[in-house]
């Protein structure tokens, strides 16, 4: 069992009670480990059943019928009307990915802006930051709206993007990484050899903040992703070829009439294979980010 | 290389940026706003202008074909585009559009707006906002009114060289309905909606005795002898089949008998009739005369297949191929199949109905009119229509003539002509007055209420008109007293 | 000494270049998220049912929302109860969803930075504790809806038989509430897990040793250091939690079938959405407005507690010493002794 234990004072049974807890953590844990994958494992799992098998019986056990399940999506016009898993996973890529790389990217521009130079208005800048860091979207949606409405950007890309721009917790963040483990003579160094500033944050800056940049990018690329709110506030006509991936898993979900199980399945399991395997290959990032970061959206 | 490209992104955005800046400095002014809606009331004018010159010129070169002349929506786009929150309809309009007019073929598309009808509703308004190809949409009778009383997004028929004379073969109800406050025609129907009750030919032997659709309309020829048979079903199948599907099925018979409209001069209307309905509710769902599952969800189909109801309220579209009854039935091959039939049920109702509005924006005059000509005016194509896919078209004459015929056939209806039953009920559908512009967030508010009186979450009859009244009261433009 | 070069820089002043990094942050901050607070905000005391035109009606909007409104008044009645109902199921699921999570987080947190039990496959654990929270919630809704639906053809309702009265989850009152709290839970548990970890492994290491050689448990070591010193993340972690449970929309809003959304479970972001987007045509800006500047204040006087607990201790004791030796200093002014 465990190394640590050596200046175990040698009470009787100290070891064995040990041994006893750990089992119940560990059954905790399974316990907890079947909660949180079950679910997950029923949508894999009806994914592959066809919709009369799926009505009135429950199965952990996959069955052959997922790419009947997919036929259905894409031949049933029912389901291909608005379901198309390569146009949704195209544009959530191009808003999700854009987004990303404009947070990170300004977000560590400010940041740097914030932490290297000295300038009057440093201050009240970063304090307007952190005023707003926590003014939630919400509450703007309506303003948002109407600005939308007034700017002629309804059913645009731009205004699910170009707001990604300014991303103030993120330059919290980032403005925080870097006053911990920035060495700012490097700048200085790099002035002397005659780079410009633009140039310096380019070729020193960037390199250097790259494990605060991936975490990042890691987190925004998901959220954005998943962010059906703002999408369905923007995208207000629904069309085919503009919708991303939760607001087609949304119709599905509303889809009233003839809906076929299996294909309702197949849909959602295909919403969530790209941020699963994201997950699953950066997990180790992912949760080293969430501890150092405290990110919550 | 790749400093380039990053400063290049950068100088884009910021580019983005600084012109969203600039525009939104300019919208926000009001002078300019006005300015634009000026430019607007122009080009309609201008538009109006050519209509008039267009009509002139028509008067005078007689020999110029009429429809060409009389059509005020240009002929300019390349696609004819179908806004509709269902495929089942204007795909098959399409197909059989196409067909007949070869010149067409490929020209036409079905768009996709929302999930539902409820959807479609909210769907429309922002999908013209999105400022896409519209040429035609189809509308709902809950929600017609909002639609066809907004010139912003309907054109009356007119524009695309229809008369009110054009429609005289359709069931009167549908010209009313598409008729808006102040007479103008802009929708038409391509279909009349009369429903009737579908039952399991098996289980009505079993429990009544019931060979033949006749036998069977003794048993629920009215609301009495209706409840007496829900009862005896009832109790012979030891509480395992209820006599109604859902609570909405019950729902759509009696919203459509309301005597009066939900409103009147935009103040709500609450009478003996909702006590009525929601008492009757109240009894069907406590002593199971009716399944406790949901309209629309999957529980409404499996219902079909295994004993647990004997039949559904149906109309006139959910009885083709691939439709809800098809459903119930399991699709072909299914434990059900083909072991319904129908009858008219204890009242005369119609559910729904869909109507053909056009766009201000239509820019395929020619190809609209002719399409909605297709399925509205012109008997033969109507009535091959009818065949095609199934539907219970809008022109009595055309029906009668199928009735007579014996030319239908229903499979999922173990070959009975559906038509025959519905026709005589289609002849007494009136709505006269009946439609509101509020009727689909007043009835989706009162269903809910009286669903959930049903089930017992409110403790008396005031308690849930009181809810109704509340949630009808946030409808924008209604007073609730 | 400094070269010839490095004085040349010195003398440069780089201020310029801070405005130009931050520069681009604030053009699109100001186009993109303030203008539309301050356009909520002008809103918020504008008519409703119309896009443009709208009237000027003061604080009409804010009284009927807040005030009891008169009898037959159904409108403000309608408006009225709504707001509040979706404010009272916004607190009862937050409630309901923070304190079973906090708890578990808290209690896997514990066990997992435990000196003492080496447990491998921790890093599994964890995985896949955290997985739920990055499944886009329209996909979580839609499956959700399937396990728990309605129906009686519903993966629970299959699982308790086909004699018994299926279970309605979705459109009952509490069994909804909860099973959104359980939602909730089940997305976010991992989240704050990890967060409450990397709280308790910045506790310094030697304080659990030392606890440990004074034969301290496990209960004295949590109720004694890891808690005591947790605090402050805690409290973090709750105000943050808060302001997020007050944006709390997806899941409510989606987590339902029909057109009807589910009152037992709307909170107050479904009613600020629903009011401006159910009707495109006739918008009630002016409400839903109102709504988000109530929204506003609450999360601006919670995000300054954040502020508050989160402040800078050292610059904290730093003041106080100042302040005291002002004090001082003043005292003996006062007194006509010296001033050093």
């Amino acid at each position: 069992m465990s190394k640590k234990i050596t200046y175990d004072d040698g009470k009787g049974g100290y070891q064995g009670k040990l041994i006893f807890k750990s089992s119940l953590i560990y059954i905790a844990l399974i316990i907890l480990t079947l909660i949180c994958l079950v679910p997950i494992l029923i949508l894999v799992v009806n994914a592959t059943r066809l919709h009369n098998d799926i009505i009135g019986h429950v199965s952990l056990i996959p069955s052959t019928h997922l790419f009947d399940n997919l036929r259905t999506l894409k031949e049933n016009r029912l389901y291909n009307v608005f379901f198309d898993p390569v146009v949704g996973m195209r544009n959530s890529l191009i808003v999700a990915g854009c987004c990303c790389a404009l947070t990170v990217f300004f977000s560590g521009l400010t940041a740097y802006g914030l932490v290297v130079y000295d300038f009057k208005l440093k201050g009240p800048a970063f304090v307007f930051i952190l005023a707003v860091m926590m003014v939630p979207t919400q509450v703007t949606a309506v303003g948002f709206m109407n600005l939308l409405i007034k700017m002629n950007l309804l059913d645009s890309y731009i205004p699910l993007i170009v707001p990604s721009i300014a991303a103030p917790a993120i330059v919290f963040f980032m403005r925080q990484y870097m006053l911990s483990s920035f060495p700012l003579d490097i700048i200085e160094a790099a002035r002397i050899d005659g780079s410009n500033e633009f140039r310096t944050f380019l070729t020193i800056s960037i390199p250097m903040m790259k494990p605060a940049f991936a975490v990042q990018a890691i987190f925004c690329f998901i959220q954005k992703w998943n962010d059906y709110y703002n999408q369905s506030i923007v995208l207000v006509s629904g069309k085919k070829n503009q919708l991303t991936m939760p607001m087609m898993v949304q119709k599905v979900i509303a889809i009233d009439r003839n809906a076929d199980f299996g294909a309702n399945y197949a849909a959602i399991f295909l919403s969530i294979i790209p941020v699963v395997v994201i997950y699953i290959v950066l997990s180790k990032f992912i949760i080293g980010g969430v501890a150092a970061g405290g990110v919550k959206e | 290389m790749n400093k380039l490209k990053k400063s290049l992104a950068l100088v884009a955005t910021l580019a983005i940026a600084s012109t969203a800046f600039y525009a939104c400095g300019t919208t926000s002014t009001p002078a300019e706003t006005q300015e634009s809606q000026e430019s607007v009331t122009e080009e309609s004018t201008e538009e109006s202008e050519t209509e008039e010159s267009e009509t002139e010129a028509s008067e005078t070169e007689e020999s110029k074909e009429e429809a060409v002349a009389d059509i005020a929506l240009p002929e300019t786009g390349d696609k004819l585009s179908i806004l509709c929150w269902t495929p089942d309809d204007v795909t098959k309009m399409i197909e059989h559009f196409e067909k007949a007019n070869p010149d067409y073929a490929g020209k036409c598309e079905y768009v996709n707006v929302g999930s539902n009808g409820g959807e479609a509703r909210e769907g429309y308004a922002n999908y013209f906002a999105g400022g896409e190809d519209v040429d035609l949409f189809v509308l709902e009778a809950d929600w017609i009114l909002e639609y066809i009383n907004n010139d912003e997004y309907t054109a009356p028929l007119s524009d695309l060289g229809f008369s009110a004379s054009d429609f005289s073969g359709n069931y009167a109800y549908t010209v009313a309905i598409g008729t808006n406050n102040d007479g103008v025609l802009k929708g038409a129907s391509w279909q009349a909606t009369p429903g009737g009750y579908v039952y399991r030919t098996d289980l009505a032997e079993k429990y009544l005795g019931a060979k033949t659709p006749e036998e069977m309309q003794e048993f629920v020829k009215d609301w009495a002898t209706f409840e007496e048979t829900a009862a005896k079903v009832k109790k012979d199948s030891e509480g395992k089949t209820a006599l109604v599907d859902t609570l909405g099925g019950l729902w759509q018979v009696w919203q459509y008998n309301r005597s009066t409209g939900w409103a009147k001069d935009d103040a709500l209307i609450v009478d003996d009739y909702c006590k009525e309905y929601a008492e009757t509710a109240k009894k069907y769902w406590t002593e199971g005369y009716v399944t406790k599952e949901d309209q629309w969800q999957d529980g409404w189909y499996a219902i079909g297949q295994d004993d647990s109801t004997l039949g559904y309220f149906f109309c006139t579209w959910c009885l083709g191929e691939g439709s809800m009854l098809s459903n119930a039935e399991g699709g072909e091959g299914g434990s059900t199949y083909g072991k319904y039939a129908i009858t008219a049920g204890p009242s005369d109702w119609a559910w729904g109905g869909s109507w053909l509005a056009v766009s201000p924006n239509c820019d395929n005059g020619q190809m609209a009119h002719d399409f909605v000509k297709h399925f509205t005016v012109d008997e033969a194509t109507m009535e091959d229509y009818a065949l095609f896919k199934g539907e219970f078209v809008n022109n009595p004459t055309v029906m009668e003539k199928i009735v007579n015929d014996k030319s239908n056939s229903n499979k999922l209806l173990g070959g009975q002509d559906q038509f025959s039953v519905l026709f005589e009920s289609a002849k007494g559908i009136n709505m006269d007055g009946k439609i509101t512009q509020y009727d689909a967030q007043i009835k989706a508010a009162f269903n809910d209420a009286v669903t959930k009186y049903a089930k017992g979450d409110y403790a008396s009859y005031d308690d849930m008109i009181a809810a109704f009244k509340k949630e009808a009261a946030k409808i924008e433009g209604l007073t609730v007293e | 000494m400094a070269t010839a070069a490095q004085r040349r820089i010195k003398s440069v002043s780089y201020a310029k270049y801070g405005y130009f990094f931050i520069l681009p942050f604030f053009i699109v901050y100001f186009i993109f998220s303030l203008w539309p607070l301050l356009q909520t905000f002008v809103l918020a005391f504008h008519s409703n049912g119309a896009r443009t035109n709208l009237t000027f009606v003061g604080l009409d909007n804010f009284r009927t929302i807040l005030a009891t409104p008169a009898e037959n008044d159904f409108k403000a009645m309608g408006i009225h109860e709504t707001f509040w109902k979706y404010m009272k199921n916004t607190v009862i699921i937050w409630v309901g969803n923070f304190i079973p999570q906090i708890a578990l987080s808290l209690l896997l947190a514990v066990w997992f930075t435990d000196l003492r039990v080496k447990m491998p496959g921790k890093g599994f654990f964890k995985v896949v504790m955290y997985m739920p929270n990055i499944i886009t919630a329209a996909s979580v809704a839609g499956l959700f809806l399937s396990l728990f639906g309605n129906s009686s053809y519903s993966v629970i309702n299959t699982l308790r038989g086909p004699d018994v009265e299926p279970l309605k989850i979705i459109t009952d009152m509490w069994q909804s509430r909860v099973l959104v709290m359980f939602i909730q839970v089940w997305m976010w548990f991992g989240n704050t897990m990890i967060m409450l970890m990397s709280g308790i492994q910045g506790i310094n290491e030697s304080l659990f040793e030392a606890a440990e050689i004074d034969g301290a448990n496990t209960h004295q070591t949590f109720w004694r250091i890891t808690f005591p010193l947790l605090k402050t993340i805690m409290v973090y972690t709750l105000l943050t939690s808060m302001i997020g449970g007050l944006q709390m929309f997806d899941i409510p809003y989606m987590l339902h079938t029909g057109n009807v959304i589910n009152e037992h479970i709307a909170t107050v972001a479904v009613f600020v959405y629903e009011m401006f987007h159910k009707n495109f045509a006739k918008p009630s800006f002016g409400y839903s407005a109102a709504a988000s500047v109530i929204l506003f204040v609450i999360t601006s006087i919670l995000g300054a507690l954040v502020f508050w607990v989160q402040r800078d201790k050292d610059a904290m004791e730093k003041a106080k010493k100042r302040r005291q030796a002002i004090k001082e200093a003043k005292r003996k002014a006062k007194g006509g002794g010296f001033s050093i």
